[in-house]
């Protein structure tokens, strides 16, 4: 079972609005983005989201996949848990 | 003229999948999308396909679908969700061309003659673009015509492409049933079984002159359609312009004598406009009924409306209470027609349905779109409201009249 993990997440916009992750913050604790190593177009098949854009970014030496759904303006990572919760939906998240 | 590539891209069971993008735990079940579960008739709009397999149809009551199913889920439909996915799918097909014409939310065509590149590998990109980026399935047709392009989509589902060639149309169209053929309605299917045609290939073998005798311009586009004939264009995505009106009219075979069998027309007929403004995500802000009398003579009435609408019952409504107050009734009603004005489509930034707000008309949107779903499936006659059941001055064959999208032009 995975879950939507809510990011609190710093974002730079360039001149010419592109914009890009700078900090994320977990409990409290800030943690700078070394590097975005890529970024498209990706829906993850494992938890309920609109057409968000995948970020490969460097976080504290770890590579991790972050997301951005537009529609939402939300940010979010992807967990697996170990308790089902199965059936809670994307409205009640 | 060199030869066209048209896509025909259909979601795969448009909307229970979007319920299984957001809600992952649906995936590979039996799910469908059904009126509110604690509702004692809600029937079933959309269902997957396993649920398909298990026998579950669109149109079905939530009680009998769970005993052809047991392991059934049936959700509640967001339709705001399925408009935003149809949007993005329209993003996704952007990239190659400006010549996009949507059919209803989760279908379009699109010409892509002008990318230099294989129709197929554009399916196939776009294909794996949509499974990608939104988590939703499409099934492509290729080929040189619309119509074709249309039943290739049909052809293998889901999430795969079906390319309908000049050397391979023969083989794999002209075998299906002739009702697959874009506009061959219930009445035309019947007609065409009459002279013994029942496939593609039969209607397209059969000399045109005397389809065209039997079935007049209809006749003779289907004909076209089934040689690989049609030639209508795929509209720019900005030249889309909705129809100004949609209206439906009609000559009685009897006159009508009094405002109660006025009424029961006005009603038919407004069936067939709520129908075609849902189907083309339209709303009216106003109707107009135009009445012709015994003596030929035309009155015309309108009314405009306070914001705007795609309920049938509504405009029936409105078209009644003006002939009520208007028609001086001294001679008999020969021909009525009703016509929803002034028209907007749904991407309007203002949108202003006046009903958008309360649970009751959410509750009827529901309603329409579960009968219209009904309608697709079993022809525009299968479900009718009881006001019209008496109703016995209409031509017969109006009932099974093709409503047509955007240019596809009958004749
Ligand atoms: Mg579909």
């Amino acid at each position: 079972m995975y879950i939507r993990i809510p990011l609190a997440v710093g974002v730079i916009y360039s001149a010419d609005g592109v914009f890009k992750p700078k900090t994320i913050s977990v409990n409290g604790e800030k943690f700078l983005i070394d590097k975005v190593l890529y970024k498209k177009n990706y829906c993850p098949k494992s938890v309920g989201a609109i057409a968000p854009i995948e970020f490969t970014i460097m976080v504290g030496g770890e590579i991790k996949k972050i997301y951005f759904e537009k529609d939402t303006g939300k940010w979010f990572s992807v967990k697996k848990i170990l308790k089902s919760n199965e059936g809670k939906s994307y409205f009640t998240q | 003229m060199k030869e066209r590539v048209i896509l025909h891209s259909d979601a795969n069971c448009f909307y229970a999948s979007c319920e299984m993008v957001l809600n992952p735990s649906l995936r590979d079940k039996a799910v469908a999308v059904g009126g509110n579960e604690a509702e004692r008739h809600g029937i079933i709009l959309a269902k997957s396909e396993k649920a398909k397999k298990a026998g579950v149809t669109t149109g079905m009551p939530l009680w009998e679908a769970r005993e052809k199913c047991k392991d059934l889920i049936i959700v509640p439909p967001h339709f705001e969700i399925y408009s935003k996915f149809s949007k993005l799918l329209r993003k996704i097909y952007e990239r190659y061309t400006d010549y996009i014409e949507p059919f209803g939310l989760d279908e379009c065509w699109l010409d892509v003659t002008s990318c230099q590149t294989d129709g197929f590998i554009i399916a196939e990109e776009i294909r794996q673009a949509v499974k990608d980026e939104l988590g939703l399935t499409v099934s492509i047709g290729v080929s040189f015509n619309k119509v074709f392009a249309k039943l290739g989509s049909d052809l293998k589902k889901p999430d795969a492409t079906t390319v309908i060639s000049k050397d391979n149309f023969k083989e794999k169209i002209w075998p299906l049933p002739v009702s697959e053929l874009l506009f061959c309605g219930r009445q035309t299917t019947k007609t065409l079984r009459e002279c013994g045609v029942t496939t593609i290939g039969a209607l397209a073998k059969m000399p045109k002159d005397f389809i065209e005798r039997r079935l007049g311009k209809n006749g003779a586009s289907l004909w076209d359609y089934a040689n690989g004939l049609d030639s209508s264009p795929v509209i720019h995505k900005d030249h889309y312009t909705p129809p100004k009106s949609v209206g439906h009219g009609v000559t009685c075979v009897e006159n009508l004598i009094n405002n109660d069998e006025a009424s029961k027309v006005i009603v038919s007929l407004s069936l067939d406009i709520g129908y075609k403004l849902r189907k083309e995500n339209l709303y009216a802000n106003g109707v107009s009924l135009v009445v012709k009398d015994e003596n030929f003579v035309s009155y015309s009435y309108q009314k405009r409306f306070e914001g705007s609408t795609q309920d049938e019952s509504l405009l029936a409504r409105e078209a009644i209470s003006l002939l009520k107050s208007n028609y001086p009734w001294r001679f008999k009603i020969r021909a009525l027609t009703i016509t929803a004005i002034s028209i907007e489509t749904s991407d309007t930034p203002v949108q202003t349905d006046m009903f958008f707000d309360t649970e009751k008309e959410e509750k009827k949107k529901r309603l329409s779109s579960a009968v219209d779903s009904i309608k697709d499936t079993y022809g525009k006659s299968s479900i009718l409201p009881a006001t019209v059941l008496d109703e016995k001055k209409m031509p017969a064959h109006e009932a099974d009249r093709a409503t047509l999208p955007g240019n596809m032009k009958k004749g």
